[in-house]
C-alpha cells in the first residue's frame, strides 16, 4: 500500500491499491518503453551501413517520441494530463514521418541509381 | 478467482511492451535488411497496441494505417529495389558496435532515470474504476480540434483564447501543404533517369579492395599484455573499493609501500578509485579497438592517461603524483606506438 499525495486524501482516497498482478501501469512505464525504442533507434542510425537501415532507425526514434506524447496525453494513466494536445502532436509526428520517409527513400534510390551502392560510407562526394 | 485478480490492462501492456522492445532490438542486431524491415513491422504494430491501451484509439488506428500500412510498405519497396546480393547483409565493425553500445547504454540510463524522476508520473490513476470507455473516444474531439474548435477546453479561463485560438487549424494547413510539396518532390527525385542508369552500368563497382593485414608477433604480444595489465589494474581498483587496505601499526620496511598507498587512498575522495577502474576498463576496450585496426583507438589510449592525470591533479594527492602517474601510464603507449610504426609493412599504415 502506498500513501497518496496530500491533496487526494481529502477526496476520500486513503491508499493506492498496488497489490493487483501485475502492478497498475503508470506514465513512467510508458516512458521507459519509449526510452528503449528511442535508444535502439539512435544506435541503429549510428551503426547501420545500409541507408535503408538508417531510415528504419529514424522510424524507431520517432515512435519512441510518439509513445511519450500519447502517454502524457492519456486520461487512463493519471489525473491531470496534456489532454488532446498529446494525441494531436502524435498524429502530426506520424504524418511528418510519412513525408520524411518518402523524401529519404527518393534520395536513397537516386543515390543508388547514380552510384550503384546503398552503403552510406560511400556517400562522400562532397568531402573536401 | 485467479483470473479475476489479474489486471488485464497491465498484463497486455507488458505483452505489447516486450514485443515492441524485443523486435526493436532485433532490428538493431540483425544485419539482414529484409529481416530488419519485417521486425520493424512487428515492432510498430506492437506500439500501436500500446497506443490503444493508453486510450488513444484514433492515434493507434492511424499508426496501423499510415505507419504499418504506408510508410513501411514504402520502405519495403526501397529494400526490394536495392536488394542486390552484396547489400542484403552489411556487417558493422566491432569498434562501431563498442562505441554504439557505450553511447546507447549511457543515454538509456539517463532517460530511464528521468522517466522515474517525477512523482506524479510514478503513481497510477487512483479512481480507475470510474473510467468509462467513452473517455477514450477522442476521434470527434480530434477532428474538431483540427478545424480549430477545442471541445475539451470549452471552460478555458482566458475568454479571448476560447473562440478557436487554441485549435490546430494553422498546423493542419501547413502539414497539408508540406505533404503536397513532399510528394511532388519525391516523385520528381525518384524517377528513373536513363542517363544515370547507363552510367551506372558502365562504371565498375566502387568498393574498397579487401586487404590482407598481418600483425607482427611483437605488436600482438604488446596489445595482449596491455589488455592483461589494464584488466588487472581495473580489478585491483575494484578490489580496493570493496576491501580498503588496513593500516597496521608496525612500519616494517617491506610494508612501507603498502602503508603509503593506503594513506594516499584514504586521502583521496571516494569517487576516484571507481573512476580509475572504469578508465582502466576503457583502456582494455581501446586496445581491442586497436586490435581491429582502428586508428582512433591509439588516440584514445593517449587521452586516457591525460584524463587520469587531470583527475588525480584535481584531488588532494597533488600534482607531483599526477605527473608521475601520467608518465608511468604514457610510457607503454609510446612503446606501443613505436611497435606499430616499426616492421615492414608498418602496422600503422594498415590501420584505418
Amino acid at each position: 500500500m502506498l500513501r497518496p499525495p496530500d491533496g487526494l486524501v481529502a477526496d476520500g482516497i486513503t491508499a493506492i491499491d498496488m497489490d493487483s498482478f501485475p502492478p497498475p501501469i503508470t506514465v513512467s512505464h510508458y516512458l521507459v518503453v519509449g526510452a528503449v525504442l528511442f535508444v535502439l533507434g539512435a544506435v541503429c542510425m549510428a551503426t547501420k551501413r545500409n541507408a535503408l537501415g538508417v531510415l528504419m532507425g529514424i522510424e524507431l526514434v520517432l515512435n519512441g517520441a510518439n509513445l511519450n506524447f500519447v502517454a502524457f496525453g492519456s486520461r487512463f494513466l493519471r489525473q491531470d494530463t496534456l489532454g488532446l494536445d498529446g494525441e494531436l502532436m502524435a498524429l502530426f509526428v506520424i504524418v511528418l514521418a510519412a513525408a520524411e520517409a518518402a523524401v529519404a527513400l527518393a534520395i536513397a534510390l537516386n543515390f543508388y541509381n547514380n552510384h550503384t551502392t546503398i552503403d552510406v560510407d560511400h556517400a562522400d562526394d562532397l568531402k573536401g | 478467482m485467479l483470473l479475476a485478480a489479474i489486471d488485464w490492462h497491465a498484463l497486455l501492456f507488458l505483452l505489447f511492451a516486450l514485443v515492441a522492445c524485443g523486435f526493436g532490438a532485433a532490428v538493431l542486431l540483425t544485419s539482414n535488411v529484409v529481416r530488419m524491415a519485417f521486425y520493424l513491422t512487428l515492432c510498430l504494430g506492437a506500439t500501436s497496441g500500446l497506443f490503444f491501451l493508453a486510450g488513444a484509439q484514433f492515434v493507434g488506428a492511424m499508426q496501423l494505417m499510415i505507419y504499418v500500412g504506408g510508410t513501411l510498405v514504402l520502405l519495403i519497396f526501397g529494400v526490394m529495389l536495392t536488394a542486390q546480393a552484396r547489400f542484403i547483409s552489411m556487417k558493422t565493425g566491432a569498434g562501431e558496435w563498442i562505441l554504439g553500445a557505450i553511447v546507447g547504454s549511457s543515454l538509456l540510463l539517463l532517460l530511464v532515470r528521468a522517466g522515474f524522476s517525477v512523482e506524479s508520473w510514478r503513481l497510477p490513476r487512483l479512481d480507475r474504476d470510474k473510467i468509462t470507455l467513452a473517455e477514450g473516444q477522442t476521434s470527434t474531439a480530434i477532428g474538431l480540434a483540427l478545424t480549430s474548435v477545442r471541445v475539451d477546453k470549452l471552460s478555458a479561463p482566458n475568454e479571448k483564447l476560447k473562440p478557436g485560438m487554441s485549435g490546430y487549424l494553422l498546423p493542419f494547413v501547413i502539414v497539408s501543404m508540406h505533404l503536397l510539396v513532399v510528394l511532388i518532390g519525391a516523385g520528381y527525385m525518384a524517377r528513373t533517369k536513363r542517363l544515370g542508369v547507363n552510367r551506372a552500368t558502365d562504371r565498375p563497382v566502387a568498393q574498397a579492395p579487401p586487404r590482407d593485414r598481418d600483425r607482427s608477433f611483437f605488436v600482438s604480444a604488446g596489445l595482449a599484455s596491455g589488455m592483461i595489465v589494464n584488466l588487472l589494474l581495473a580489478v585491483g581498483c575494484c578490489w580496493l573499493v570493496a576491501k580498503p587496505l588496513a593500516i597496521t601499526g608496525n612500519a616494517a620496511p617491506t610494508n612501507q609501500f603498502l602503508l603509503q598507498l593506503a594513506k594516499a587512498i584514504d586521502a583521496a575522495p571516494s569517487w576516484l578509485l571507481p573512476t580509475l577502474g572504469l578508465l582502466f576498463l576503457a583502456n582494455v576496450l581501446l586496445l581491442v579497438v586497436v586490435w581491429y585496426w582502428q586508428k582512433w583507438g591509439v588516440v584514445g589510449l593517449v587521452i586516457v592517461p591525460l584524463v587520469m592525470a587531470f583527475l588525480i591533479a584535481s584531488t588532494s594527492l597533488g600534482q607531483a603524483a599526477a605527473v608521475t602517474i601520467a608518465l608511468i601510464a604514457l610510457a607503454p603507449v609510446v612503446l606501443l606506438i613505436l611497435l606499430l610504426c616499426s616492421g615492414r609493412p608498418t602496422a600503422w599504415s594498415q590501420m584505418e
